[in-house]
């Protein structure tokens, strides 16, 4: 919630609304979910919020348990804002453009709720459901479900693993599998790469079936991981395609869905994949399932930590040097401030214009904010916005997961505010 | 000796105030200016010794803008050096920002050796 807050409290005061939250005391105190997912949920529902209240008026998120059976809960979360509300046939077309975009492999959505029907596949997948209640002039609540497991432990979560900067040493000894990741949607490319190198994995990665087609003809790979749910062409034509190609030896292909029902797995293995595993990708599954593949035996060695500080990539020292070479220690700050605001804003424009399906205003907004923060060497997120400016120009239309990237370009910027005020003192 | 005077055409007020601050220490003048309209109007009143031109702005682009003074009927005016500042120095060729009068290019992310150095070569 914290986390929350900080994305949106700003924006709010903007506009003068005013934000709480209330989390009911039947919550357990640590509970096991995608936090990932959550946030993505909660952030869309609350920037809506703040888009349809005037300013003096206020949002609610309330969260409580709604169900507990053993360890497993129910938790259902509440977004109500005093704003103009939602007429009832409104609200039908609201969940019949969610219908539209079921059932299909290869996914394409214009603009108008496309942040809601991102956020009822991720209810999904938190086996949950996502509605509202509204009447014009009345407000609107919007409401979503999710399920959740309570836990006593010490969690340490993949993501956490992932910003400690553990290496799994040493996992596959000698042996460093040649692995081929096929996924659009940079971030889960990012993820995964991650993992994999860190355990000593080659990793080289495909954006598309044609580019996975390519790929597996060039090189002995001993895994090729592919995603199921791509634009233009879905994961199980191209490996259709690579499977018709004859290649000697070929890779077991293994399909990385996010499709939990049993029936969907074995339409899979049916389909020609030899085997899946379910997203998001979790770092120890990922690792196993190459293990039993390869039949690498197990390994004891224990996790070592390393020592890299997470924060080295968020800014580069090395420009800040050459600016201060120019200007001093004042010019930097005052760079950075005009980078902070204006980076604020972009940002705002994109996911307005994600809701509006103007794509172009993103890629203006993005093709600027590439070159502001190469310039001043703010390499997370100068690297992440080039990547998603890329693939903004070449699908020239909203795609599927860039809402996602959206949202991480977002936090990444909120770590950059938060940490170059420390890093300056130094 | 009197400062040279530079204009700095760009619709990010980040590069702006950055290349501003930059040029300022080594000891130019500066005028700032959001678009191409705005230094066509800029420049009916006032000469530069140099413009530092962002291809990507609104209203009136780099290219065109640079088009537009080459076409300028005073002399001096008309053959001021344009550097443009490009994110995608992809978009166009180097024969075709000569055919459109720009005399150098910077690409983004920009190196501020070369920025100064540019410059430097470019009023003297």
């Amino acid at each position: 919630m914290e986390k929350l807050y900080a994305l949106f409290t700003q924006q709010s005061q903007a506009k003068e609304i005013n934000l709480y939250y209330h989390l009911d005391s039947n919550l357990p105190e640590k509970v096991l979910l995608d936090e990932t997912r959550l946030l993505q949920v909660l952030s869309n529902l609350t920037s809506n919020a703040i888009k349809f209240t005037d300013g003096g008026g206020s949002i609610n998120i309330s969260l409580r348990t709604i169900v507990k059976s053993g360890k497993k809960i129910i938790v259902k979360v509440v977004v109500s804002d005093s704003g103009i509300g939602i007429s009832q046939e409104n609200i039908k077309k609201l969940f019949n453009s969610f219908s539209q975009v079921e059932d299909s492999s290869t996914k394409s959505f214009g603009g108008t709720g496309l942040g809601l029907s991102i956020s009822k596949e991720l209810c999904k997948l938190m086996s949950g459901d996502i509605g509202v209640y509204s009447a014009l002039g009345l407000g609107s609540s919007f409401w979503f479900t999710f399920e959740a497991e309570e836990t006593h432990e010490e969690v340490i979560d993949d993501e956490e693993l992932l910003q400690k900067d553990i290496r799994i040493s040493n996992y596959f000894n000698e042996h460093e599998p040649l692995i081929l990741l096929v996924d659009d949607n940079m971030v889960n490319r990012q993820v995964a790469g991650e993992i994999l190198k860190k355990s000593g994995c080659r990793v080289d990665v495909a954006v598309n079936g044609q580019d996975a087609i390519n790929k597996a003809q060039k090189k002995p790979y001993d895994v090729i991981f592919m995603d199921i749910q791509m634009p233009d062409m879905d994961g199980v034509t191209a490996t259709k395609k690579i499977k018709a190609l004859g290649i000697k030896d070929l890779a077991p292909i293994v399909a990385m869905t996010a499709y939990s029902m049993k029936e969907d797995k074995e339409r899979f293995i049916k389909s020609g994949l030899d085997d899946y595993i379910s997203k998001p990708i979790k770092a120890k599954e990922l690792l196993n399932k190459i293990r039993t593949l390869l039949h690498i035996k197990k390994d004891d060695t224990p996790l070592e930590i390393m020592t890299v500080e997470s924060n080295d990539m968020v800014i580069n020292h090395d420009i800040v040097n050459q600016l201060k070479k120019y200007g001093g220690e004042e010019m930097v700050i005052s760079v950075f401030t005009d980078f902070e605001n204006e980076t604020t804003e972009q940002i705002d424009s994109c996911f307005v214009s994600l809701e509006d399906g103007n794509y172009e205003n993103i890629l203006i907004n993005l093709h600027t904010l590439k070159g502001n923060a190469g310039t001043l060497g703010i390499d997370k997120v100068s690297q992440l916005t080039v990547e998603i400016e890329s693939r903004l120009k070449l699908q020239k239309k909203i795609y599927v997961g860039l809402a996602e990237e959206l949202v991480e370009l977002k936090l990444r910027f909120e770590e950059f505010k938060k940490y170059y005020p420390t890093f300056l003192n130094n | 000796m009197d400062s040279k005077k530079v204009l700095i055409a760009e619709d990010s007020s980040v590069i702006q105030n950055l290349t501003k601050k930059i040029l300022q220490i080594q000891n130019y003048e500066i005028f700032s200016a959001k678009n191409g309209v705005q230094v066509l109007s800029m420049l009916e009143n006032e000469s530069f010794d140099i413009i530092l031109m962002d291809i990507n702005m609104p209203q009136m682009d780099g290219m065109e803008c640079a088009r537009q003074i080459r076409k300028l009927s005073d002399p001096v005016k008309s053959s001021i050096p344009i550097v443009a500042i490009t994110g995608n120095a992809m978009n166009y060729s180097k024969e075709e920002f000569q055919a459109a009068g720009i005399n150098e290019y910077l690409q983004k992310p920009l190196n501020f050796d070369n920025l100064v150095e540019t410059v430097k070569t470019l009023t003297s």
